[in-house]
């Protein structure tokens, strides 16, 4: 069998890979990523207030004063985008992490002990990933009061569930190699095998996932915001400052859109990191052949 | 199906002088093919030059790297994105091809040449049936449109060239089928456009062994009948000279020797082609000792302005590395890039001289009155696929292992040799019977239990995927070894030891797997089933995906093992030369049961039953084996001093780099 | 052999629509019964009143019935059809739901053509053409459409196109004509395609990658197929398949965006019932909205299911459940 001409290949590229540069795009997104990190931890009020309203000055369009206008009730709209980077980090970054944790939990141990372990945990995920997540999210989050914080639970709940579904499959690719089953041949204990062997080899895709569902997140709680069930509608929050400044889009539109688009924007510098994160390392090795 | 598979005769005289008569088909001089990538360019073929005639049968011989899968892009012009042709020449028929635009290119592609791959399971696209693969091609060289019923009727008959009488076929799908079907519906669908050259890219690698044969010969038959000419890429050298008028040997990107099939067979005039003849294992006779050539292919690139085969080389001296060496005639019809070649050619005829005189080593029979380390009493196997279909792995199976002793599994896809290796290893359970394991003292084990893991250890076939990629080595040799209670510092001990063992340098261990070739980590791999100390080892196929030239390095290894550690061995294979070289009892099994068992050397030369027959029948060109005919040793050293008497072959190498 | 498997398989699944509702159906009630303070004081929404106004409410709308009366009651209400009537306006909640059920369904039918049709041939075009600008342009499109929630392209949309450019309706259904309401429903439905356009680009891309590195694609240009041929029926056929699984999550999104997107064009729509309905709390609409929110789920896979089934001959039906 000439597996040896697959084989001999594929071991060269494998340690290839590993030196790539990631493309200016992806390099462009974690910059701005980075940008909007430092901003929440050092510069949120750099613009001045968020809450300072001014009667003389509502809904102004966008001046040498106030770079992006005024909002309804005269706040300096960048002002308010700053602060908001509070809430557009920490929301998606604990749905995110709460996901990381639960998904790697379940996710290797349905995907390795199998059995009845495997059954119950899919059955409950197939049946959640079944739902419409977000629409589902709406109905619970009204109905339980709103908030920020009952915003972050709900949508956690919602997004574990593509987590494990994830990590169970990368579990799965590994769990009939060889150096499994070898392991489990010698006698090394199968919490071993499944912390220190299959979690590593596991874990870029969980990075990766991690920035996909920091996007998702990002979105999803801005929607929740932008229909008043997130953040109070008169918090500095992206989506809350959408559907506040929606009445004055003809006005100043920039009070609404931009929020919007710095939403976009951060979406989408991470989804370039996640996208490209994931691609380098869940592709399949195939030979130059 | 018949079991006997006829020899033709390769190279008869008036074969030889039809094609001379007949001219070119493809002249390919000096193609260089790179691949650039954002790491640089690296070389694949270094200036290879090719030459079939109409109706030829030509055979390109290489190992992997070799580049011998790039030739054969390059020729039909589908090389990958990323790789290109960036100098050289290829003339189809007197037309020459490398400065055509894509689109012209393509239209040679059907007609005139085209290329068969090597994996039957993915070459045919899974959505169309077998009917339209064949129909698709035929439309390309009318030019007008087939009805239905013409086009169904022709499909069968394309089907029953490639050996396919069963017209119900035409509407089956691909994944309906078995790999030996496949591979000829997928000839079948080649030979469509009536080409006039076909590439066949190791057509038979990914089939099993019988099939094997059955591919080969339709091919050898489908180019007679047609006179096309034909070109086969193959690692295996047997099959090359069981097929093919001439071969080229390919090594790291160069052509290392040209010559006709009979000609390199008997005396080869490269150290590679010998190292190769002398390494292949053969299923004819158990050497006393099994040569290997040590090392691993290098990339093009790092050879570039030296003999390729320095680094290997056990005749090598500086001139070797001074400059390239020219491939040159060195006598009829024949070429070599060694620049050496006068002074040893007598050294490699008396090396060949010396093997085939050796005698035959006897394997070692163990007493009667020596106990049992394992014992399969009776076991059925079987599996559910999909939650619905049975499918019987073992039906029955009974055999014993004695300690000391080296037994092999023998059969192919299917026969269940590698169930019963994993039942045996404790990583499936049976279905029925029982499996015993005894250690020294006389106690019975079950396969599973913990203490079986000190008495039955496991090596698996792909070693790329029997090392965590993220461990290093000496980690992952400590990793058992800790985890029965040793410290540190003795764990450390013992992972030097076990690496000394199989024959790797210390500084091993603090390798990462992906550092490691294939031969490589096959060791590390053995090293680790050994830490615990077993007494049986299970080995499932453990060299196939291994290169030659590395194979034998591998069951020296085992050899080894056996005959020093006392291992007991349960040899898992298909392949009838390893079996020969490594074992001393052979069973032989055939969906699920044995059906021949017995000394290795009886049941192959006097296999009783009819399954034993075609599978040592199905081995390329017995009767051409060097080993088995002294005769044909002294014909070519004959030849071997008629090239060193001739001194009109200039030796010159290639500009000083 | 597969004919008759189609008929049983169809039957199999839509027979599970009926653990289905009695699931949502359920699920929303215990949720609902966890509203602080009472669905009643949702519907007070804070305004005061006497203890015997409060009694008067919560036997009219038959809330000071144990939890497992009013479940059987509308059950039962099921069957006739009747889904009970709105808390804040008092209409049949079926009659509601069938007033606005086609402009939501003809959002999605606009949304999902408009995705597929630009969708796939651009994530083809760019998988044939790797690495160039062309390629890079169409994957920074998919990513930006993808990651661009519905909300913020409705607006941005409404303003170019409707205020800066005049060229659509700022909102509204139209008045009743087919033509005027596929006028105002327009600029709705594109934007409703943004988000899973950008989806199927990018898994039409990298499906069509994945086809074309595979054996198959190059023993047919060996055999000198014609590279139309090799790419339409060796590449993007099989490539498909990947496509139609995430079909599935598409109807998904697309429900999510209904939502959204009717509220900032002010459509009358399910989606602006939905919001309605969550706002103040009324709970029978909330009760048939999932109904109908989870029979469409159930639907939309069978039908995706089928379709695979179709295309790929490998998938056999009697092998197939879920």
């Amino acid at each position: 069998m000439a597996v040896a001409t697959v084989a001999e290949a594929r071991g060269s590229r494998l340690s290839r890979g590993f030196r790539r540069r990631p493309p200016f795009s992806v390099i462009l997104g974690f910059v701005f990523f980075a940008a909007i990190l430092f901003v929440f931890m050092f510069g949120r009020t750099l613009a001045g207030s968020p809450y300072a309203q001014s009667l003389r000055e509502v809904s102004k369009p966008p001046s040498a004063k106030h770079w992006l206008g005024t909002d309804g009730l005269g706040r300096d709209v960048v002002a308010r985008i700053l602060a908001g980077t509070g809430t557009a980090i920490i929301g998606p970054l604990l749905i995110a992490a709460s996901g990381l944790m639960v998904s790697s939990l379940l996710g290797i141990a349905a995907g390795y002990i199998g059995g009845w372990t495997d059954t119950i945990i899919m059955r409950w995920v197939d049946f959640m990933l079944a739902l419409p997540g977000l629409l589902v999210a709406i109905v619970v989050v009204s109905v339980l009061g709103g908030g920020y914080a009952m915003a972050i639970v709900v949508l956690s709940v919602f997004n574990v569930q593509g987590d494990i579904r994830i990590v169970r499959g990368a579990t799965l690719e590994q769990r009939p190699l060889p150096y499994i089953e070898a392991l489990r041949s010698l006698g090394v204990k199968r919490r071993k095998i499944m912390f220190r062997h299959i979690f590593p080899n596991v874990a870029p895709i969980l990075v990766a996932n991690f920035a996909i569902d920091f996007a998702l997140a990002l979105v999803a709680l801005a929607g929740l915001s932008f229909l008043g069930l997130g953040s109070q509608p008169d918090s500095p929050e992206w989506g809350a400052m959408l559907a506040a400044n929606q009445d004055i889009l003809f006005v100043n539109a920039a009070a609404s859109l931009a929020p919007g688009l710095v939403i976009i924007l951060l979406a989408v510098s991470v989804n370039l990191v996640g996208d490209w994160l994931y691609d380098r390392y869940s592709a399949p090795e195939r030979s130059g052949r | 199906m018949t079991s006997e598979i006829e020899p033709i005769e390769p190279a008869s005289a008036a074969r030889l002088a039809a094609i001379e008569a007949a001219g070119a088909m493809l002249d390919v001089r000096d193609l260089v093919v790179s691949s650039h990538s954002p790491a640089g360019l690296a070389n694949i073929l270094s200036g290879v030059d090719l030459y079939v005639g109409r109706g030829e049968t030509v055979a390109i011989v290489g190992e992997s790297g070799s580049g011998k899968s790039m030739l054969a892009k390059s020729i039909v012009g589908l090389l990958p994105a990323g790789v290109d042709a960036l100098s050289g020449t290829i003339a189809f028929d007197g037309t020459e091809l490398s400065g055509l635009s894509p689109k012209a290119r393509a239209r040679y592609r059907g007609g005139k040449m085209t290329l068969l791959f090597q994996d039957p399971f993915t070459s045919l696209n899974p959505l169309l049936h077998c009917g339209k693969h064949i129909v698709e091609g035929l439309q390309l060289q009318r030019g007008k449109r087939l009805t239905r019923a013409a086009g169904r009727d022709a499909a069968i008959t394309r089907l029953a060239e490639v050996g396919i009488d069963d017209p119900t076929v035409v509407d089956r799908y691909p994944f309906q089928l078995s790999g030996g079907m496949r591979q000829r519906v997928a000839l079948a669908a080649a030979l469509a456009g009536d080409p006039e050259l076909l590439i066949a890219d190791e057509p038979s690698t990914a089939l099993d062994v019988t099939t094997q044969a059955e591919i080969l010969e339709l091919l050898r038959r489908t180019q007679e009948a047609r006179g096309m000419s034909l070109v086969l890429i193959t690692h295996d050298l047997r099959v090359a000279f069981s097929v093919c008028d001439r071969i080229y040997v390919l090594y790291a990107g160069s052509v290392l020797e040209v010559g006709k099939g009979r000609d390199v067979q008997t005396s080869p005039l490269h150290p590679y082609t010998h190292g190769l003849l002398l390494s292949e294992p053969t299923a004819h006779r158990r050497q006393v000792e099994l040569r290997s050539i040590e090392g691993t292919v290098p990339r093009p690139d790092s050879v570039k302005t030296e003999c390729p085969f320095a680094t290997r080389c056990q005749w090598v001296e500086p001139q070797c590395r001074a400059g390239r060496p020219a491939l040159l005639p060195v006598a009829l019809d024949r070429q070599s890039r060694c620049i050496r070649l006068d002074d040893i050619a007598p050294e490699m005829a008396a090396e060949r001289s010396a093997f085939t005189l050796e005698p035959d080593a006897a394997p070692p029979m163990p007493e009667q009155s020596v106990a049992e380390i394992a014992r399969v009493i009776d076991v059925h196997k079987t599996f559910m696929v999909s939650g619905r279909r049975q499918v019987r792995a073992l039906r029955g199976v009974t055999l014993a292992i004695r300690r000391g002793e080296s037994v092999g599994l023998v059969g192919e896809s299917g026969s269940g040799k590698t169930t019963l290796g994993r039942c045996i290893a404790g990583l499936e359970t049976v279905t029925g019977g029982r499996i015993e394991l005894q250690d020294g003292a006389g106690a019975l084990i079950a396969p599973g239990e913990h203490a079986a893991r000190r008495l039955v250890q496991i090596v698996f076939q792909d070693p790329y995927s029997s090392l965590d990629p993220r461990q290093r080595v000496g980690a992952a040799l400590a990793e058992p070894l800790r985890q029965m209670g040793m410290d540190k510092s003795t764990a450390r001990r013992k992972v030097a030891q076990l690496l000394h063992t199989v024959g790797l340098p210390e500084q091993y261990a603090r390798r990462r797997p992906d550092a490691l070739s294939g031969g490589e980590r096959q060791r590390i791999a053995i090293a680790r089933a050994l830490t615990v100390e077993p007494q049986l080892l299970v080995c499932d196929e453990p060299v196939s995906a291994l290169d030659v030239s590395v194979q034998a390095q591998i069951l020296r290894l085992f050899r080894n093992l056996r005959d020093e550690l006392g291992l007991s061995l349960l040899f898992i294979t298909h392949d009838l030369a390893v079996v020969r070289q490594v074992v001393d009892t052979v069973h032989i099994l055939y969906q699920g049961e044995v059906v021949e068992s017995g000394p290795v050397d009886e049941v192959m030369d006097r296999p009783q039953h009819e399954y034993t027959r075609r599978l040592i029948a199905s081995i390329p060109s017995e009767e051409h084996d060097m080993t088995a005919r002294p005769g044909l040793v002294e014909a070519a050293t004959s030849v071997v001093h008629d090239i060193i008497k001739d001194d009109t072959r200039p030796a010159d190498l290639e500009g000083l780099r | 052999m597969r004919g008759r498997g189609i008929g049983r398989y169809i039957v199999r699944r839509l027979l599970l629509l009926v653990p289905i509702v009695l699931l949502i159906s359920i699920a929303v009630f215990l949720l609902t019964s966890l509203i602080p303070g009472g669905a009643v004081a949702a519907l007070l929404n804070g305004r005061a009143t006497s203890v015997e106004q409060i009694a008067q409410l919560r036997a009219k709308f038959g809330l000071d019935k144990p939890l497992v009366t009013q479940y059987s009651n509308w059950l039962s209400g099921l069957f006739h059809g009747d889904l009970g009537r709105s808390f804040r306006t008092s209409q049949l909640v079926s009659q509601s739901i069938k007033e606005r059920f086609s402009l939501t369904l003809i959002l999605h039918g606009i949304g999902l053509v408009l995705s597929v049709l630009i969708g796939v041939p651009l994530g083809t075009w760019a998988a044939m053409r790797r690495g160039t600008a062309r390629d890079r342009g169409v994957v920074g499109l998919s990513i930006f459409g993808s990651s661009s929630p519905s909300f913020v392209v409705a607006l941005v949309f409404l303003w170019v196109f409707a205020q800066k450019l005049d060229w659509f309706p700022l909102f509204g259904a139209g008045d009743g004509s087919f033509t005027d309401k596929l006028y105002h429903l327009l600029l709705p439905g594109v934007v409703m395609a943004v988000a899973p356009m950008g989806l199927v680009m990018k898994i039409t891309r990298a499906s069509m990658l994945d086809q074309i590195s595979q054996d198959h694609i190059s023993f047919a240009r060996a055999r000198g197929l014609s590279e139309r041929r090799v790419i339409i029926v060796y590449g993007l056929r099989n490539a498909l398949i990947p496509v139609l699984t995430a079909a599935g999550l598409l109807f998904v999104g697309l429900l999510t965006g209904t939502v959204f997107v009717e509220t900032v064009f002010g459509l009358p729509g399910l989606g602006s019932l939905l919001i309605s309905a969550v706002r103040t709390s009324d709970i029978p609409v909330i009760q048939g909205l999932a109904l109908i929110v989870g029979i469409w789920i159930v639907l939309a896979n069978l039908l995706v299911d089928l379709a695979y089934a179709l295309v790929d001959p490998r998938v056999d039906f009697q092998k197939v459940g879920k």
